[in-house]
């Protein structure tokens, strides 16, 4: 067979897998659909959780009106460089306030400002790659929530969006053998705790909006509950195909772009709580999340929020129904417009650090291409 | 010296080059607004780099993927009312480079500006001095709007090697030609004067010698119907100009007649008229019968024009003088044909006087110019040889021209490009444009593209007059509008007559 027959015939192979999985997942999707409304998350604790107050897998978000409202969104930017001796980052997060007045367009105020100058972070610690990475997700996080809170300190806004999670996500496994990264970290956790405190204090909404969540928290715990839902009529269909294969490959967000319809959200439930066992002594807060769909022909943002105030029902309500009043004006992009205008203020160029990284050549007397790493300099163009 | 900062260099498509950088505005739209045709100027080492903005465009992020807008708006809310849109945008200009100015002189740029760099504002004077104009003793057109510049272009650089005037009709060019005129007769005997005369086909300039005019004691106004030649002043060559058919043996009879007519009656003190050459024509045994008759009917012909006499009139060695205008009025004429026989006529004489040194240096400007230097055969233009050999030649002299025309495509090849200098007003007719894109030294694309966006009374100059082309909004006349009227006041006008 020659080379060409054999990459036609893999490209055939390849494709009639995806359209069999495909309609194979459609057809699973579509039932599930069909059954949404029929399940009753707080009649499964052992599968969603005892927290879950929702009575309903499926949730319609209420209309609110905006007007007189201050919503923010805190994004961060950084670009990272390992060279040969250190590493360096140019970091910095922007706050993006819009005060919504009957009859006008949105004033907008930024945090520290509206084109922040980045903050220069370097470290001389021999960390290993996983090191560095947890290293970087740390200063950004620190930069961002440190940005949230001076925004709720100066601004006092009805709801602040974090683009990311609202958990400060770093594996502890991967740290812990560094001090300087553990030092790192609990300082992260502090901010964090600062933050929830203030927001607490001054009942201002928090949550987290992850856009492209790879979590199969949802599908997992579906995959474990289905066989139990034999005995209910309305299943029927949807347990004849062999769902199991399919669920086990799909993601929350996968499921739910065809489950939900735009302005509604799943349930809510119980992600996490914030203390960890070191954190003994320390005041902990509830974790929960829920999927919310903005957009027509968008896949669904996983909403994450503390518990501060209030009960997680009223607050998976009130926070879906402002996330969505940013968030419903594109049909094919769901995202609030506040974590838009943030991302756009925050967002840092390549070309930055190469100007940084120059500089600091020229001044240790090096080049800026035997600073750089052997894997970063190929002498020739890949 | 540099003005106020405006903006900063920035990388764009393979630029910043020595041909182009582009810029963006630092300052608000509401503190500056910057236009294309505008100058900005970067401080180098070795001078002030002088440059045009050749486009301004605005970017803004929320705005750059159609497909979003719509799909924002489609929600019937406008995306100013969702992002803060307004302090996304951003002005970008491309500007390209002309020149380095320093105190020795002007540079071409061989190499890019930096990005980073400053852009400035440039000063008046330093602009004034860059672009070659005469702020002290020039011929002040008009402005340079973006920059409050007195466009004042220096009498000899304008003047000496020609100037055309192009336009369509109703752009402006008579009001430009007017001001011309105020400009050349305000000047004094320290600035130095020319004589200037005009030569009005339309009958649209008497209004410049009303009694309310403060230059109408410097303008004559000369009536068509008045028109005369000095018959014996003619040479058998100008008479054969008259009549590109004659042959060169009947030239060659015709200058023998003329000599013995030189010897009975100009040597004498006496005159001689277009009858006296038939007759001594029609006596003269030594020409042969079918010349004789050829020659005898072709002055028939020219003394039916009755512009044949003993005397000239206007008498131009009378009449032209430095810091004065002679206008000759041609509107009385229909005969295209008669027209350029005045025009051919006056400028043989007024080349020669001025030769001669007999009368001062002379401007001669023509109105309709294409149809007295057409680029059609001689016979179609029998002034083209004296306006083609003025434009060659004159310059010597310090007899110059300004050919005004309306359709440049027709005009003589040989004229238009001896005319060093263009003043170029709202064409619109591709072949005109290509024709002047081809004829017009140092007329870049950007400069083309300009001038059929050019409004009423804005003027491009290019050329001689000028070290880079300007744009110019022609200045306001002090003079009393020209005799033009619009057809409604001509329909009322005839009616209530």
């Amino acid at each position: 067979m020659h080379l060409k027959d054999k990459i036609n015939s893999a490209i055939d192979k390849i494709s009639q897998q995806i359209l069999r999985y495909n309609e194979h997942r459609r057809l699973f999707q579509n039932l599930f659909r069909s059954v949404k409304n029929s399940l009753n998350p707080t009649e499964f604790p052992d599968s969603f959780g005892f927290k879950t107050t929702d009575k309903s897998f499926v949730v319609n978000c209420p209309e609110t009106n905006i007007e007189g409202l201050k919503i923010a969104g805190v994004d961060g930017g950084i670009i990272h460089r390992s060279l040969n001796f250190f590493d360096i980052a140019l970091i910095r997060a922007v706050g993006v306030l819009f005060y919504y007045l009957p009859n006008s367009n949105p004033v907008v105020r930024y945090f520290p400002e509206e084109n922040p100058f980045p903050d220069i972070v370097t470290s001389i610690e021999p960390l290993n790659q996983n090191e560095i990475e947890s290293l970087i997700s740390i200063w950004r996080m620190q930069k961002e929530i440190k940005c949230a809170i001076s925004l709720v300190k100066e601004d006092l806004p009805d709801i602040i969006i974090i683009d990311g999670s609202v958990l400060p996500y770093i594996d502890y496994k991967v740290i812990n053998h560094s001090e300087f990264l553990v030092h790192q970290y609990l300082n992260l956790k502090t901010l964090y705790r600062q933050l929830y405190s203030l927001c607490q204090k001054h009942h201002t909404s928090l949550c987290g909006i992850v856009k492209d969540s790879r979590s199969a928290i949802l599908t997992e715990k579906m995959s474990h509950l289905l066989p139990h839902l034999s005995k209910l009529k309305e299943f029927e269909k949807l347990l004849e195909i062999d769902y199991r294969p399919i669920i086990r490959q799909l993601r929350d967000t996968d499921l739910l772009f065809q489950v939900l319809d735009q302005n509604e959200r799943t349930f809510e439930f119980y992600l996490s709580n914030f203390n960890e066992k070191f954190d003994k002594n320390l005041p902990d807060f509830d974790i929960h999340c829920f999927y919310l769909k903005t957009a027509e022909y968008d896949t669904p943002l996983r909403v994450e929020f503390p518990i501060l105030f209030s009960n997680p029902q009223d607050l998976s309500q009130s926070i879906s129904a402002l996330v969505i009043s940013v968030s419903k004006h594109n049909p094919e992009y769901g995202l609030p417009s506040v974590i838009i205008e943030a991302d756009a203020r925050a967002r840092l160029q390549e070309v930055d650090a190469d100007i940084l990284i120059d500089e600091i050549a020229s001044k240790i007397g090096y080049s800026s291409f035997s600073l750089q790493k052997r894997r970063a300099r190929s002498p020739f163009t890949r | 010296m540099k003005g106020k900062s405006i903006g900063t260099v920035i990388v764009a498509e393979e630029t910043p080059n020595p041909s182009e950088f582009s810029f963006v505005l630092t300052k608000s739209e509401e503190d500056f607004r910057l236009q294309k045709g505008m100058y900005v100027t970067i401080q180098s080492e070795e001078g002030e780099i002088i440059a045009s903005v050749l486009n301004v465009f605005k970017t803004n992020r929320y705005f750059s993927s159609p497909s979003a807008v719509k799909a924002y708006e489609t929600s019937g809310k406008t995306l100013a009312s969702i992002f803060p849109v307004d302090s996304w945008e951003y002005i970008i200009a491309q500007a390209k480079p002309l020149g380095i100015f320093s105190e020795i002189g002007i540079k071409r740029l061989l190499y890019p500006v930096s990005p980073g760099d400053t852009v400035y504002v440039p000063d008046t004077g330093t602009l004034s001095k860059f672009l070659g104009l005469d702020p002290e003793n020039g011929l002040f057109l008009g402005k340079i709007a973006h920059h409050n510049l007195e466009v004042k272009v220096n009498l000899t650089r304008f003047l000496q090697k020609h100037t055309a005037l192009l336009a369509i009709s109703g752009a402006g060019k008579s009001y430009t030609v007017s001001i011309i005129l105020e400009e050349l007769l305000s000047r004094s005997q320290e600035q130095g004067r020319v004589a200037v005369i005009l030569f009005d086909v339309h009958g649209e300039y008497k209004g410049l010698s009303d009694d309310s005019s403060e230059f109408k004691d410097k303008i004559e106004f000369f009536p068509g119907a008045f028109i005369q030649f000095a018959t014996h002043k003619l040479t058998a060559g100008q008479f054969a100009s008259f009549q590109p058919q004659m042959s060169a043996v009947q030239v060659r009879e015709l200058y023998r007649i003329l000599g013995k007519l030189y010897v009975t009656n100009t040597k004498q003190g006496k005159s001689y008229l277009i009858k006296d050459i038939i007759e001594k024509i029609e006596n003269d045994d030594n020409i042969n019968q079918r010349s004789k008759e050829a020659l005898i009917g072709w002055f028939y012909t020219l003394e039916s024009t009755q512009l044949f006499g003993q005397v000239e009139k206007p008498s131009l060695e009378d009449d032209i003088k430095a810091g004065k205008l002679l206008i000759v009025d041609l509107s009385d004429f229909t005969s295209l044909r008669k027209k350029q026989l005045i025009m051919s006529y006056f400028l043989t004489q007024l080349f020669d006087l001025r030769k001669k040194g007999k009368i001062p240096p002379t401007t001669i400007i023509v109105e309709e110019a294409h149809q007295f230097a057409p680029e059609a055969s001689i016979n179609m233009g029998l002034s083209r040889p004296i306006i083609e050999t003025i434009a060659r030649e004159g310059r010597k002299f310090f007899i110059s021209l300004v050919l005004i025309s309306q359709r440049p495509v027709k005009l003589s090849t040989t004229a238009l490009s001896q005319c060093n200098t263009h003043v170029i007003m709202r064409i619109v007719n591709p072949y005109d444009l290509d024709f002047i894109g081809r004829s017009s030294e140092g007329i870049d694309r950007e400069t083309m593209d300009s001038i059929t966006t050019l409004g009423i009374g804005e003027a491009i100059i290019v050329g001689n007059a000028v070290n880079h082309p300007i744009f110019v909004s022609i200045r306001k006349r002090k003079t009393s509008a020209l005799q033009t009227m619009d057809l409604e006041e001509s329909a009322k006008a005839y009616d209530i007559d």
